[in-house]
């Protein structure tokens, strides 16, 4: 508990975060919020205090380590159920259990898919939202809902931008799903919209109506590059004109969307838009986070010990939420992107690492993980190259630094020959010896094929030696890698991090 | 559980310094019918054993047809990976029993995720089902490759399991960062997990098995044989490990050239000029030997075939004494020097023409090569930089390249610095076609274009120091800020 206390103290005493390397994809740098002064992403000095966690587990207010020897194999297969039942939900197989956030949103979409499902009445829908913050869930859900309600008295067709790249194995992508529900027979058609068309007549159940279908489109916008948007238009069409009930729902993240359908295909469609926005207060981030972890304690488990287990690991699971070290974790990447995506991320470790030995969640394996995936993988790589190869990035810093942003191997190569020369009329050389051109060029081409160093034009129009490059790096990554690198020589260290000797 | 831990302790034997990515591993793959994360890239430099960890991990814990591995260089388009990895799900070879066909026809991804989702029928009575019980895995090595396969590929693989609403787990496995994967409409993001480089220690551990563990006996001259034990061989690879980390850290390149060099090493103790503890003495000895290894087995000047043939015959040829046995082979790999090959005369100066009009600015051709001036005008460097050069000399056209210019301006030159009168046999423009052809010359302008051609030279400074050499042509005197 001392520890803990300790910690809270950290907590309370604000400190900036120093720049730690986002990558290129978070736009949202955060400037100014308060995080522990040990940063768990941080490769840090951290480690002594991790030690003292490892050793001491008790701490984390777990009352009773459930009884070990003889259930154990019993406890072994709660455990395993546990794990599974967990990675299920983060690895995106089963559905959360509950989409709080988005109820509103849920009620909008499951009124216009009971209408076409109850009523027949055609519908077009897009839902937009960012990558991870629920569009596929919600519309699992909504289905999954309507079949409880409806039974089988309608049909989904699934399509993917992704997979079904053009008309024509969109088309028999349809086929399939539908023949596969209704058992009907392949046929061909010279047109697009007549075998639609066909498709959807053959769909008639007995003398009355035909059956709902419902078309759930992913990566809707992939779909807006087809030739001609015929699948649009043709879709959009039969939702217009009611000659079929068919409800059209588009996945898509992009929010200018609507601008790539073409005019004839834009004038079908409803222009009925949801949005869907992620967990917008940390408190429902992190209970959402919480509820992906957790263990539902239904009333057919029967078995004491299994009740017990479950029991004990919620308990466990309310510990860690109060760990402020993973609160800070979570709360980082809440202010960075707010996609639990990368939650889920950072839980696989720990929970698959859960076993008979180590039955709960403990923070101490967050914080590994956490370091692992957000560490700035440029700079990791750079841990790894060979000393050359570091003095050759930081003699294209120093290039950088007189504005030359693209260079070739010459150049990069005479400021290694000049900084070379100046450290060995200084004596400071330390058994560095100038490598000759070629012994370099390998070096350069070795970071070519890292792609840290990339050519500035796809074709070669010169020797290599002179083929013009740019370095994917920053200014403060460089000298950052300069920092971390082992048995740096302080020539280098010095030249590297701070002005030139 | 046991049969784990054993696969685990036997791997971590095998691979030194990876302890940490093979529990990490394991726990990820759980037991087979376990879910597991969609998809993970592995990423390290090369040689850190992302391919052989691996695969090994793979073969050790689960049945062979659980899971495919694909190189995407070797199969590079969409139908070769999916196919392939369609034929290994279902232990499917082709052969040429099967007239050498895939086990199902996959154009693209749409048909692969039917495979997946309608299972490949084997025969009448049964069909294979993809992942619908225990996890697949989809390992993709040289993953950067699948960037240019198709925009939609790379995506589709990362969030395959969600797809197609099966147990599959893809891995890739690649040299590059992440970052350098994503697209500008995002995808599912991979569990990364990096191979760290390996500490001295570890690479000395992992040169140390190629070794067998009981030492080796060689045979000595007169005296039988010379137990060689592991001590010997650890502080063997110490000093090549000394000698190249600064600039070569690959594993393999460092196990090569351990190779190549351990025969060479241990050729006195044959001999009898030293004993195996004598280390000091042995690496005096060798040393010569590890300097040529920089340059000529480091760059591949010369192949490691030709190098072992070569020290080989050398060593055979005991009649010699031995200090000239290392002499003459050091002489014999020296020899190998730059592929000669040789041009007509007036063409090397057609070469050196078209060097000089890419380097030399075209104001100054004045001075280095009007007829008229006196001899005495021509001062080596004569002329002075131009002062506006900010960068501090890094501008120079030595470091910028060679710059295109007219065939006038070069024909030009050539005139001048070719001392007597032309030859009427000698035709000119078959002579630069000549040198286009073998790639000594470039030409910039398009083919079509016969008027106005513009070439650009394209020989390093050594070669045409080489070229001018062999005219006696003082090539460093006609060059402009040339260091
Ligand atoms: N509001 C929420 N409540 C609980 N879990 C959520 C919520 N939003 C998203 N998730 C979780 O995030 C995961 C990703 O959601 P989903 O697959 O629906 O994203 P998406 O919007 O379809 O993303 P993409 O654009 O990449 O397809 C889901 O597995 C779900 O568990
Ligand atoms: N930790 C290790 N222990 C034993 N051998 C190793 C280890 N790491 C690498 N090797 C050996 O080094 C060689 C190269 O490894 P491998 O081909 O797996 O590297 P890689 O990471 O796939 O490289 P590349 O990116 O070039 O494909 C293999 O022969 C492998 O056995
Ligand atoms: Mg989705
Ligand atoms: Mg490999």
């Amino acid at each position: 508990m001392t520890i803990l206390g300790k910690r809270k103290a950290d907590d309370a005493s604000p400190s900036c975060l120093a720049s730690d390397n986002q990558s290129e994809d978070l736009e949202t740098v955060v400037q100014d919020f308060t995080i522990l002064e040990s940063n768990p992403f941080l490769v840090s000095d951290s480690e002594s205090d991790r030690a003292s966690d490892v050793a001491d587990p008790p701490e984390n207010g777990i009352s009773t380590p459930p009884p070990v020897t003889e259930h154990d194999s019993s406890l072994a297969t709660y455990v395993q159920e546990a794990k599974n039942s967990i990675l299920d939900r983060i690895s995106e197989r089963s559905l959360p259990i509950d989409l709080s956030n988005l109820s509103e949103q849920y009620d909008k979409l499951h009124h216009l898919l009971e209408q076409t499902v109850k009523v027949g009445e055609s519908n077009s829908c897009l839902l937009i939202g960012n990558r991870g913050s629920g569009k596929t869930v919600l519309v699992r859900k909504v289905i999954q809902s309507l079949q409880k309600e409806h039974k089988d008295n309608f049909l989904t067709v699934e399509l993917n931008g992704l997979i079904q790249t053009d008309d024509r194995s969109a088309l028999r992508e349809i086929t399939r799903q539908l023949t596969r529900e209704s058992q009907m027979e392949d046929r061909s058609f010279t047109s697009f919209a007549e075998s639609l068309a066909f498709l959807l007549s053959l769909l008639k159940s007995g003398s009355k109506s035909t059956t709902p279908v419902i078309f759930i489109l992913d990566e809707f916008d992939l779909f807006a590059q087809h030739t001609k948007q015929a699948l649009l238009y043709n879709l959009f069409d039969i939702a217009q004109s009611s000659q079929n009930p068919i409800a059209v729902i588009g996945l898509t993240c992009r929010l200018d969307t609507m601008e790539l359908l073409e005019k004839r295909v834009k004038s079908r469609f409803s222009h009925r838009q949801i949005y869907l926005y992620p967990p917008s207060s940390f408190g429902d981030f992190s209970s959402a986070t919480k509820s992906v972890l957790s263990l539902p304690m239904s009333d057919s488990i029967t078995d004491e010990n299994h009740t017990t287990y479950i029991r004990n690991f919620n308990e466990a699971l309310d510990t860690l939420f109060q760990d402020p070290l993973f609160l800070a974790v979570i709360r980082r990447i809440f202010d960075l992107t707010k996609d639990l995506r990368m939650v889920f991320k950072i839980c696989f470790q720990p929970v698959s690492s859960l076993s008979a030995q180590n039955p709960f969640l403990t923070a101490t394996q967050f914080y590994d993980s956490g370091i692992m995936q957000r560490a700035d993988s440029k700079t990791e790589l750079l841990k790894g190259v060979s000393l050359l190869e570091l003095i050759l990035i930081v003699s294209m810093g120093k290039l950088l630094d007189r504005e030359t942003s693209t260079f070739n191997f010459q150049m990069v190569y005479d400021e290694y020959k000049d900084f070379m020369n100046m450290t060995q009329a200084s004596g400071h050389s330390f058994g560095m010896k100038l490598y000759k051109r070629a012994v370099a060029l390998k070096a350069f081409e070795h970071l070519q094929s890292f792609e840290l160093v990339c050519p500035v034009e796809s074709v070669a129009k010169c020797p290599k030696e002179y083929r013009m490059m740019k370095i994917m790096l920053e200014p403060s990554q460089i000298s950052n890698a300069v920092a971390k690198y082992r048995d740096c020589p302080t020539a280098v260290k010095k030249w590297g991090i701070g002005n030139p000797l | 559980m046991n049969d784990m831990a054993d696969h685990s302790a036997e791997l971590k034997r095998r691979f030194p310094g990876r302890s940490d990515q093979i529990d990490t591993l394991l726990s990820l793959m759980g037991r087979p019918a376990d879910p597991t994360v969609p998809s993970i890239l592995i990423y390290g430099h090369s040689s850190s054993g992302k391919t052989s960890l691996v695969r090994d991990l793979l073969s050790t814990t689960i049945a062979r047809k659980q899971w495919a591995y694909i190189n995407c260089i070797e199969r590079h388009t969409p139908r070769m990976m999916f196919e392939h990895a369609v034929n290994e799900w279902c232990s499917w070879s082709p052969s040429w029993d099967n007239q050498f066909t895939s086990i199902a026809r996959i154009d693209n991804l749409n048909d692969f995720l039917c495979v997946l989702k309608e299972g490949v029928p084997l025969n009448q009575h049964s069909t294979e089902m993809i992942g619908d019980k225990e996890t697949r895995y989809l390992v993709l090595d040289r993953a950067e490759r699948l960037r240019d396969m198709g925009a939609t590929i790379l995506p589709a693989l990362l969030r395959l399991s969600e797809i197609s609403q099966r147990n599959i787990c893809v891995i890739l496995l690649s040299t590059i960062v992440y970052e350098k994967f994503r697209t500008k409409s995002g995808s599912y993001e991979p569990l990364v997990i990096r191979f760290p480089e390996y500490s001295k220690e570890d690479t000395l551990q992992i040169l140390r098995r190629d070794f067998s563990e009981d030492g080796m006996d060689i045979e000595v001259e007169d005296k039988g044989t010379v137990h060689l034990n592991d001590d010997f061989f650890r502080s063997f690879s110490e000093v090549i490990y000394s000698i190249f980390f600064q600039n070569c850290k690959d594993l393999n390149e460092l196990r090569h050239l351990v190779a190549l060099l351990f025969p060479l090493f241990i050729n006195p103790i044959r001999d009898g000029r030293a004993k195996t503890h004598e280390t000091a003495k042995l690496f005096k000895l060798a040393q010569p030997y590890f300097a040529e290894a920089t340059d000529k087995l480091y760059l591949r000047e010369i192949s490691s075939s030709e190098w072992a043939k070569r020290t080989s015959e050398m060593a055979d040829a005991k009649t010699t004494t031995s200090h000239t046995v290392d002499a003459s082979v050091i002489a014999a790999i020296r020899t190998n020097a730059k592929g000669d090959f040789d041009l007509p005369y007036y063409t090397k100066f057609l070469l050196i023409a078209s060097y000089l009009a890419s380097y030399n600015p075209p104001r100054f051709d004045v001075r280095y090569f009007a007829k008229v001036a006196d001899e005495k005008k021509k001062k080596k460097r004569g002329i002075h930089k131009s002062a506006s050069d900010k960068s501090g000399g890094k501008m120079r056209q030595q470091l910028l390249g060679p710059k295109a210019f007219p065939v006038e301006r070069m024909l030009a030159i050539f005139y001048s610095i070719i001392d007597d009168k032309l030859d009427d046999a000698i035709d000119i423009p078959v002579q630069i076609t000549s040198l286009t052809t073998l790639r000594l010359l470039l030409r910039t302008t398009n083919m079509d274009k016969l008027d106005g051609a513009k070439y650009k030279c394209n020989v390093s400074f050594d070669f045409i120091r080489g070229v001018a050499r062999s005219v006696r042509f003082e090539i460093d005197k006609y060059l402009f800020d040339f260091i």
